[in-house]
This record gives C-alpha cells, sequence and structure tokens, in this order.
C-alpha cells in the first residue's frame, strides 16, 4: 500500500527528469512551505524566494536515501531557511508589514475576518509555539517529526502546542495575552 | 472501527499489565507475619545423615564428632591461605569418608587446584557450591556470631552460667550452603525467636542460615548438651562439638535470608515497587498510545477540505488556521517553474 512518504519519495527522485513529478510534487507541498516560510518572515516575497530556495536545493541534490520522511525534511529546510534569512536582516523590518503582505488566500468574506485574526493571532506567538503550531497544523507533520526538526522531546513539542492551542483560543474569544 | 480497535488495544495491554500484577502479588506473599515459614522436612545444612563436625577452623585441622569418634577435618590450605578462592574442606580419615564432600567455591576459585588437593579416592565425591562469600568473610561472621551469643552467657570459663539467656544452640560454618548456619533454641518463645531472628538476619543477611533446634534433636543427653555447647574456648583450643553442628535431622526447620524478607515486609516494599512500576508503565503506555493517536495524521473531508480527523469542528482553531494558510502567488510560482526549467533544462 502506497502511503504518503512513498509518492513525496518518488516524485523527489524523479522530479529533475520528469517535469510532471516536480509538478506534483509543488502542488502538494508548495502550500505548507510558502506558510511556514511566511509564519516565520511576515513577508511574501521572501517566503517565495525561500521556497523557490529549497525546491532549486533538492533539485541539486542527489541521494534521498536517507531522508526519511520526506515532508518533515521539506519543511525543516523550509524552516532553516527562513531562519537564516531572518538573522541576517533586522526582524523589525519585515514585522511591520505581516498582515498586509502575507495575507491568507481565503476569500470568503464571512469566515475572512476570523481567518485574518486567527493570523494576527498565530503573530503573536512565541517562535516556538509558532513554528509548532504551524508546522503540525498546516506542514500536517506529527509532534515526532516536529520533535526532531525543533530538536526538542515530543512531550515538549506536545505542551507548547497545547499552549499555543490555548493562546489562540483566548486571543480569538476577544481576550489578550 | 479505528476506535474500537484502539480501545480494544488499550484494554488487551491493562490486561497483561494487571496479569503481572497480580500474580507478583500472589508472589510476594501479603499476608506477612512475624515469624518466618518454616519448611518442615527442608534441605538439610549438614548433608542427609548427621554428620561429624563440619567446622573448617582456618589455621589448624580440628577434630570434632565426639571423644569416641575423632575425625580430623582439614580445611585445604589453598583456601585458607587466599580467601577469594573458595572454602570448604574434606574429610583427612579415609575411615569416615562423608558420601559427599561439599566445597564451596567463589566464582573465581580454582576448581582444579582445589580438586588436586583431596584424595585422589575422593574425588567422586566432590560436590562444589557456588558461594556468594568467601571463607574469610564467613569465618569473620562465624566468629562475631559466636562471640555475642555464646560466650555472653558464659562465664570466664566458657561455661554456662545464665542459662535463661541461652538463644543460640550451635553456630557453624555450611560448607553444602555456603553461608554460616545458626541454630536457634527451638524452645524459646515466639517472640524471643522473632527477636534473634530478625537481628542475625538484619545484621548478617544471606551470610547466614538459621535452623530451628532442639538440643535432643541431635544429642543423647539433652539438655546437657546445651551447656557443652558453650563450654569450650575457641581461641587456641578445640572447638566444642556442638558449636560446629549446625544441624541434622529430617524435619529441621530451617529459614534462609529471602524468607525472612519475604515474610517480613521486604515483599511487601516488593510488591509496591512492582506495583508502581506496572502503574507508571500503564500511564506511560497509555500517554504514548494518546499521543501516538494525536500524532497520526488521519484524514477527514469538511467541506471539500481535508482536514486532519480529530481537529475539531469547522471554526475550530486549527481549522481557521488551516483556512488562513498562503499559497504562493502566480508570480512567485512562474519564477519557481522558470528557475525548475533553467535548472533541469541546462542539465
Amino acid at each position: 500500500m502506497s502511503t504518503e512518504n512513498d509518492q513525496l519519495t518518488i516524485w523527489i527522485k524523479n522530479m529533475r527528469t520528469n517535469r510532471d513529478a516536480f509538478a506534483a510534487l509543488y502542488e502538494e507541498m508548495s502550500r505548507p512551505m510558502y506558510t511556514v516560510a511566511c509564519r516565520i518572515l511576515h513577508n511574501r516575497t521572501d517566503a517565495e524566494d525561500i521556497v523557490q530556495d529549497v525546491f532549486l536545493k533538492m533539485l541539486k541534490t542527489d541521494d534521498y536515501t536517507a531522508v526519511g520522511k520526506v515532508r518533515a525534511y521539506i519543511l525543516q529546510m523550509v524552516r532553516n531557511e527562513a531562519l537564516m534569512l531572518l538573522r541576517r536582516r533586522s526582524r523589525e523590518d519585515l514585522v511591520e508589514d505581516v498582515t498586509v503582505d502575507c495575507d491568507s488566500a481565503w476569500h470568503d468574506s464571512e469566515t475572512h475576518e476570523d481567518v485574518a485574526a486567527i493570523v494576527s493571532a498565530i503573530e503573536h506567538l512565541n517562535a516556538d509555539e509558532r513554528d509548532i503550531f504551524t508546522l503540525h497544523v498546516n506542514g500536517e507533520l506529527g509532534f515526532e517529526e516536529i520533535a526532531g526538526i525543533m530538536n526538542m522531546s515530543i512531550s515538549a513539542v506536545y505542551r507548547r502546542y497545547q499552549k499555543a492551542l490555548k493562546k489562540l483560543r483566548k486571543m480569538m474569544n476577544g481576550g489578550s495575552l | 472501527m479505528k476506535t474500537y480497535r484502539r480501545i480494544k488495544r488499550v484494554l488487551v495491554m491493562l490486561l497483561v499489565v494487571g496479569f503481572v500484577l497480580s500474580h507478583a502479588a500472589i508472589a510476594s506473599d501479603f499476608g506477612a507475619t512475624a515469624t518466618p515459614t518454616p519448611t518442615p522436612g527442608g534441605s538439610m545444612i549438614g548433608g542427609t545423615e548427621p554428620r561429624p563436625e563440619e567446622d573448617a577452623e582456618p589455621s589448624h585441622p580440628v577434630m570434632v564428632g565426639g571423644e569416641d569418634k575423632y575425625v580430623t577435618y582439614e580445611t585445604l590450605e589453598v583456601m585458607k591461605t587466599d580467601g577469594t578462592k573458595g572454602f570448604g574442606g574434606y574429610w583427612a580419615d579415609p575411615a569416615r569418608e562423608p558420601e559427599a564432600v561439599f566445597v564451596g567455591v567463589t566464582k573465581d576459585a580454582d576448581r582444579n587446584k582445589i580438586l588436586a588437593r583431596i584424595p585422589e579416592s575422593w574425588k567422586g565425591k566432590i560436590r562444589f557450591v557456588e558461594a556468594r562469600y568467601t571463607y574469610a568473610e564467613l569465618w569473620d561472621t562465624y566468629q562475631e556470631i559466636f562471640q555475642q551469643y555464646m560466650l555472653s552467657i558464659c562465664d570466664e570459663n566458657y561455661r554456662v552460667i545464665y542459662p535463661d539467656k541461652q538463644v543460640l544452640v550451635s553456630v557453624g560454618m555450611s560448607d553444602k550452603e555456603g553461608c554460616v548456619g545458626v541454630g536457634i533454641l527451638k524452645t524459646l518463645s515466639k517472640e524471643r525467636q522473632d527477636e534473634v531472628i530478625a537481628e542475625l538476619f538484619e545484621k548478617y543477611g544471606d551470610r547466614i542460615i538459621i535452623v530451628m533446634e532442639d538440643p535432643a534433636d541431635f544429642s543423647d543427653d539433652n539438655k546437657e548438651v546445651i551447656r557443652e555447647t558453650v563450654g569450650t574456648s575457641i581461641f587456641g583450643g578445640e572447638l566444642s562439638n556442638q558449636t560446629a553442628m549446625i544441624s541434622s535431622g529430617t524435619n529441621v526447620i530451617r529459614i534462609t535470608y529471602a524468607d525472612y524478607r519475604k515474610e517480613n515486609g521486604s515483599g511487601r516494599k516488593y510488591i509496591l515497587w512492582v506495583a508502581l512500576l506496572g502503574a507508571a508503565a500503564v500511564l506511560s503506555a497509555v500517554l504514548f498510545y494518546a499521543l501516538r493517536v494525536r500524532n497520526r495524521r488521519v484524514y477527514a473531508t469538511v467541506n471539500g477540505q481535508t482536514f486532519a480527523e480529530g481537529a475539531g469542528a469547522e471554526g475550530s482553531i486549527e481549522n481557521l488556521a488551516r483556512k488562513a494558510a498562503e499559497d504562493v502567488s502566480e508570480e512567485g510560482r512562474g519564477r519557481i517553474f522558470a528557475a525548475y526549467e533553467k535548472e533541469c533544462g541546462e542539465k
């Protein structure tokens, strides 16, 4: 039985010679990659650059035998690249246009306010909580995988995730942190 | 269905742990009493039949067995000179061949070297006993017990003057058991027996083995033997026959340190630990399982969008966050595909 990881592995191994494989991988991964980058960088253009850089790096990689979980591998690369970029730049400059530049793709007017609110609320989480929340919810990674990426124990990841949820719930209900 | 399977797995896990714990509880015997359970007809320290003295005084051969039947019992030289090599001895009088000669040996003992010192005709009868302690260690224990319990009821000539204080009948080295055998006077009150047993085991642990003895079991002149028990100095002279005779007979009540621990709370401590560890294991298993379930990505489709199962109803924090996911712009997508064409086209 083919799993999601098997499928991703096939695509990532063949994407250099097979444009369809690249396109399929892009369709599957670009959204979580971009969201993770955007949550860290708060800048649409920079986030797109990171996604592009990561795809180019993947194209230049020859051996994927030791990758393990492809989704986790890709999102870890995105996070690392985004953090490196963040270190190179002043965070304050980037945060200014959070809600404007990294707005959601959700356009249903009825829920638009809620979506905007959650984006804003996520920005108020601390870096670890934000990354864990985004990697789990948008990146669809399990806590074990996130623990590996963030070099934490699974229980620490789980605790932070629960804390993040609690904070978000509070903020969404009109409370402040 | 998946929920049922999960519940079933957890129940099976709990049943297995419960089974293990209940068996541990039964094994530990909750019904502790102060007096250790006797072992009727238990194994005899001294052999299958009353044997002459087994005491192995480390520096001189000793004369044992009563005035009319002296037999020389020698501690092997190799054992005397190096306490780590083993302990035990052999009967030097070929006329008094025992059925078996028990030689206590520690793990590092050179058994061949020991065998080389034993008369050729007896070699088939040698039985090595795995010893936890060296001869020297046991000898110290033996001496301590003798001085404290036997000499305390004697006057300076080592004659009995306070028979009411007597608690022990005998103390001796047990080759067969690899420990010091202590014979407690069977006729003592139960409270006093418990007190002495506890005192000895708490101090010497598994270096000793206790036997409930009645002098009448191995003596012709009954009470008189009790007096003779401590009638001879162990310092420089001959040992009393009774100080060395540990026990004999077929109805010996024999108490090991393990029996004592089991009957006096150590078993309960043990089961408490087992229960605590078991509970911790169950809790860990449940937490681990819960985390795994939480960790597992199972998809459900709500209003055309795919969410992880258990993420909550529409409008939950997670679902909102999913809706807030960003998409690469068309321009960005074009740039990425152009980069792909360039990279792969060049190759």
